[in-house]
């Protein structure tokens, strides 16, 4: 069972990169998912709405994997209260 | 210097007129406008109500989502006809074709769309950021970096912006490109996606669209329409069109330019004529030899009578005898995108032999006293042409075409 920042996570990059429920984990890079600098750029923007953070350029430009946005969100405090729910739109 | 002939052998369009060439040219034919209620915007707020936008458009028929967030919509019309255009041609894309290919596209706002979804987000929403890719959207360029993209075309590759002279720019550049061998292929014309609110409030306090239809050169023409739509042409050497044994629609021969250094919105018959005496100059033809004239003929007061007097001072007598005919009457104007829908619809009139009219034309205006083609499609076996456009700010852009002669 992933905590529920990961999962969070992990829906994002899906929607991001218009992928199959199930095909990302913790561990995936974002050059395996096929994810380019651009969407890189989308993905950082979704999780600064969907937790209300602020990801400086250096940090956004460094995340190569999953593993990366979690572990950036987390040492923003994330998670530590109630994780916001995911929306249905954001399912989409 | 290596001068070349230059032919068309791909058409793209996707407009009011429908989502292809074909839908555009039967319009054109049979007269048939495509202007209606615009959809997507409260018409309550304007003090015009209509407009030419491409009806029952559906981003993700054409584009992954994905592409979408990365396309504004003038850049999705502008590569929806360049792909018509590409198949249309039937090219094979060799690393040598293109690396010889250019891009050359028109438009006058670019990303009009995305700029203002950002700042409804900022100013209205109150939000802290706009969607992180509106640069690579907003950019006037977009529409000829996808094309590109898309392609692999690494030839020349770039954008012209002069409002409502863009696309004419756009091809007189690539014309005058693949002439002088400086590329061997090009995709060029242009897209343009004017219906924001921003921008139609803008166009709004200029107090020159119409309340009801475009009517060029009618005595009771009230302005223009606007139109949104994408348009593309295939060029190439007629030696390599030969040599692949391509199918020609016709010829480009000449391109010229001039700017009025005048006013910034009233134009000057002088400077219009003297574009239209560098286009004749450029394609060395005498100007008795131009039979049909794809107007400017935006339906406002200032521009139909000017371009009637610019006419006469070029052709003289020749003016009473040649057709001159506005298809904004049915497309809208579109901008940026004018003179490549217009130039494809002087390239059918020549192929098909069919001159499309002047529609929703009502009484004859004193002051536009040519031959315009009132309302109905005219058949007639045009050698030469020319497609007019003249832009704010005085730039006027002039191309001539010639029938393909098999």
């Amino acid at each position: 069972m992933k905590d529920p920042i990961t999962q969070q996570v992990i829906d994002a990059i899906t929607r991001v990169a218009e992928l199959d429920t199930g095909t990302v984990s913790l561990e995936t890079s974002f050059e395996d998912l096929g994810l380019d600098s651009l969407d890189a750029l989308t993905l950082v923007a979704e999780l600064e709405d969907q937790f209300n953070v602020s990801i400086s350029d250096e940090e956004a430009y460094a995340f190569t994997t999953v593993q990366d946005a979690v572990e950036s969100l987390q040492r923003r405090g994330v998670g530590k209260d109630e994780a916001p729910e995911t929306t249905a739109e954001q399912k989409l | 210097m290596n001068s070349r002939r230059v032919v068309v052998t791909g058409l793209g369009v996707i407009s009011a007129l429908g989502p292809n060439t074909a839908s555009f040219w039967q319009a054109l034919c049979e007269g048939r406008s495509g202007i209606g209620p615009f959809e997507n915007i409260d018409r309550t707020l304007f003090r015009f109500q209509n407009a030419a936008e491409v009806h029952g458009y559906i981003p993700e028929a054409h584009f992954a989502k994905k592409q979408i967030t990365r396309l504004d919509r003038f850049s999705q019309l502008g590569l929806i006809a360049a792909r018509e255009a590409v198949a249309d041609a039937a090219l094979e894309w060799t690393s040598e074709l293109c690396q010889r290919t250019a891009v050359v596209t028109g438009t006058s706002t670019g990303g009009q769309d995305t700029q203002e979804m950002g700042f409804v987000d900022l100013y209205r929403k109150h939000r802290s950021r706009v969607h992180p890719l509106t640069v690579p959207r907003v950019m006037c360029n977009a529409a000829a970096c996808h094309i590109s993209i898309e392609y692999g075309i690494s030839g020349p590759v770039y954008t012209v912006s002069s409002a409502c002279s863009s696309a004419n720019h756009a091809i007189g550049q690539a014309f005058w490109m693949v002439r002088n061998g400086l590329a061997d292929a090009a995709v060029t014309g242009g897209s343009e996606a004017p219906f924001s609110f921003g921008n139609l409030k803008a166009w709004e306090g200029l107090r020159v669209v119409a309340t009801d239809t475009c009517r060029p050169f009618a005595r009771d023409r009230e302005g223009i329409i606007l139109g949104e739509g994408g348009a593309m042409l295939v060029i190439e050497s007629l030696e390599g069109a030969q040599e692949r044994g391509a199918r020609i629609y016709g010829e480009i021969i000449g391109f010229g330019m001039s700017a009025d250094a005048y006013h910034l919105t009233q134009p000057s018959s002088d400077g219009a004529a003297r574009a239209m005496r560098a286009a004749l100059k450029d394609a060395e033809v005498d100007p008795q030899l131009i039979e049909y004239i794809n107007a400017h003929g935006t339906g406002t007061q200032a521009n139909d009578p000017m371009e009637t007097r610019a006419v006469r001072q070029v052709f003289g007598e020749h003016a009473d005898r040649l057709a001159i005919s506005s298809t904004k009457s049915m497309h809208g104007h579109t901008l940026g995108a004018a003179g490549a829908l217009e130039g494809i619809a002087t390239l059918l009139a020549l192929h098909h032999g069919l001159l499309p009219p002047t529609a929703n034309f009502t009484e004859p205006d004193p002051q536009c006293d040519l031959d315009v083609v009132p309302n109905q499609a005219r058949a007639a076996a045009v050698s030469y042409a020319m497609s007019n456009t003249f832009a704010f700010g005085g730039l006027n852009a002039v191309l001539v075409f010639r029938r393909w002669e098999t």
